[in-house]
């Protein structure tokens, strides 16, 4: 229970976080999204409940400190999160270098659905943004996942205990 | 529950995809009210975004303090050799104002004159040497033939002794070798301007009974038609009728300054008129 009172109030501080401290130590020039990486450990190690509430909560935090309209990251979020899920069904990911490979893909799929929400919703062909803000801030991340992974690992209430790949249902 | 155990985590993915879109569409669709959700968490962000921010901004401001203690010696470096720069820069433009000035004089004084004047840019002053003389920047190539008087705003310089294609000497008016036919302006009393060597000349022949005191100016007389007349040579300083003889020791000043010479004025007096 303490999971879903504490979750909304970690999940804005982490959101805040990102978008202040990070925002200022990178000269407000790349977005280091944690939160992402924080959604696909969820989609790989949490307990499904409990994941797509911290998903869900995460997506709108992001949804209203970013300024894009409620749903926007929550709804791609959650599709992450559940590409996520089906995969870490699959395989039993740890080695740093999938992890790597596996947020950069992520990223780039968010990325990619975030810019053709927008274009389908209000129209805005951004595009090149991917190439131009996107990119470089998921090489960075990218990088960083595996420490960050280790350092979700590490919360142990996050997951309570229970590490959902090591058990396939 | 409704729906079996198995199909339990994918119908929360499921559940949430939903929620996400219905709310797109809520967001997308409806006014441009902010909802109550969002309200809400702006509203407890927002003091959480100050809070982590103050720190922040303080690190910033004194990183940034730092930065510039650290570029302050630079930058001073550079103010400096700015405003030496800036100081010859206006250094120049004072000297081209000037210039300028002088030249406007000069320019005053040729429009007046009843010869051509030919301008002329002092490049050498001699006056510890035997003669006082100066080098001017134009010789036989522009005209300039030998007892061509110099003259500048101030008054008559000398007259030209030497002269080769592209440089001409002047004899000043200070030299001892300078003879020039004067009159006192006032009294019209005629005398022959000579120099002393010193920055200063000497009226001679004018008769102890005609009256010369100090102030009077003494200009050209016109009579050797060497100098035009009219143009200002001096001003006495002294008059002496205690020398011995017949004639009274004139003090004159030259109204020239012969440490300030820059600039002067040839006056091209036709061949047939000087005989």
């Amino acid at each position: 229970m303490i999971f879903f009172v504490l979750v909304p109030w970690l999940l804005m501080f982490l959101v805040v976080f990102q978008h202040t401290v990070l925002g200022a130590i990178f000269f407000h020039t790349i977005a280091v999204e944690i939160s992402l990486v924080l959604v696909i450990y969820a989609g790989l190690r949490m307990e499904v409940r409990r994941g797509s509430f911290l998903v869900l909560i995460l997506g709108l935090m992001m949804d209203c400190i970013t300024g894009t309209g409620s749903g926007f990251y929550a709804l791609v979020y959650a599709l992450v999160f559940l590409l996520v899920y089906l995969l870490s069904l699959q395989v039993y990911a740890e080695s740093n270098p999938f992890l790597i490979v596996l947020t950069l893909s992520c990223g780039l799929g968010e990325g990619l659905l975030l810019l053709t929400l927008n274009w389908v919703i209000y129209g805005t062909n951004v595009f090149l943004d991917l190439v131009r803000y996107f990119l470089p801030q998921l090489l960075l991340v990218s990088a960083i996942s595996p420490f960050l992974f280790r350092f979700f690992h590490r919360i142990g209430w996050l997951h309570d205990g229970y590490v959902r790949s090591f058990e396939r249902p | 529950m409704l729906i079996p155990k198995k199909y339990r985590p994918a119908a929360a993915i499921i559940v949430v995809i939903l929620i996400s879109v219905v709310m797109l569409f809520i967001s997308t669709g409806g006014g441009s009210d902010t909802g109550m959700l969002r309200k809400m968490i702006l509203d407890v962000a927002g003091p959480m975004e100050r809070v982590v921010r103050a720190p922040l901004d303080r690190i910033a401001e004194v990183w940034s303090r730092y930065l510039f203690l650290v570029g302050i010696g630079e930058e001073n470096r550079r103010l400096k050799r700015e405003i030496h720069r800036l100081k010859n820069q206006l250094l120049q433009y004072q000297e081209g104002y000037l210039e300028g000035v002088r030249l406007q004089k000069l320019l005053t004084l040729k429009e007046q004159s009843a010869y051509p004047a030919l301008p002329v840019r002092v490049i050498g002053i001699d006056q510890k040497s035997l003669l006082k003389t100066i080098l001017i920047n134009k010789g036989s190539a522009h005209g300039v033939r030998n007892n061509l008087p110099v003259i500048n705003d101030q008054g008559v310089l000398g007259r030209i002794v030497e002269t080769s294609w592209h440089v001409s000497r002047v004899l000043l008016i200070s030299d001892g070798n300078s003879n020039i036919d004067a009159l006192i302006q006032g009294t019209r009393v005629q005398g022959i301007l000579q120099g002393s060597g010193a920055k200063r000349c000497m009226l001679k022949y004018i008769a102890k009974t005609e009256e010369v005191k100090a102030g009077d100016q003494v200009v050209t007389s016109g009579m050797t038609e060497v100098f035009p007349n009219g143009l200002m040579l001096g001003t006495v300083i002294r008059a002496d009728r205690k020398d011995p003889g017949l004639f009274q020791k004139i003090e004159v000043a030259p109204a020239v300054d012969f440490n300030r010479l820059e600039e002067a004025l040839v006056l091209i007096i036709p061949e047939r008129k000087r005989k």
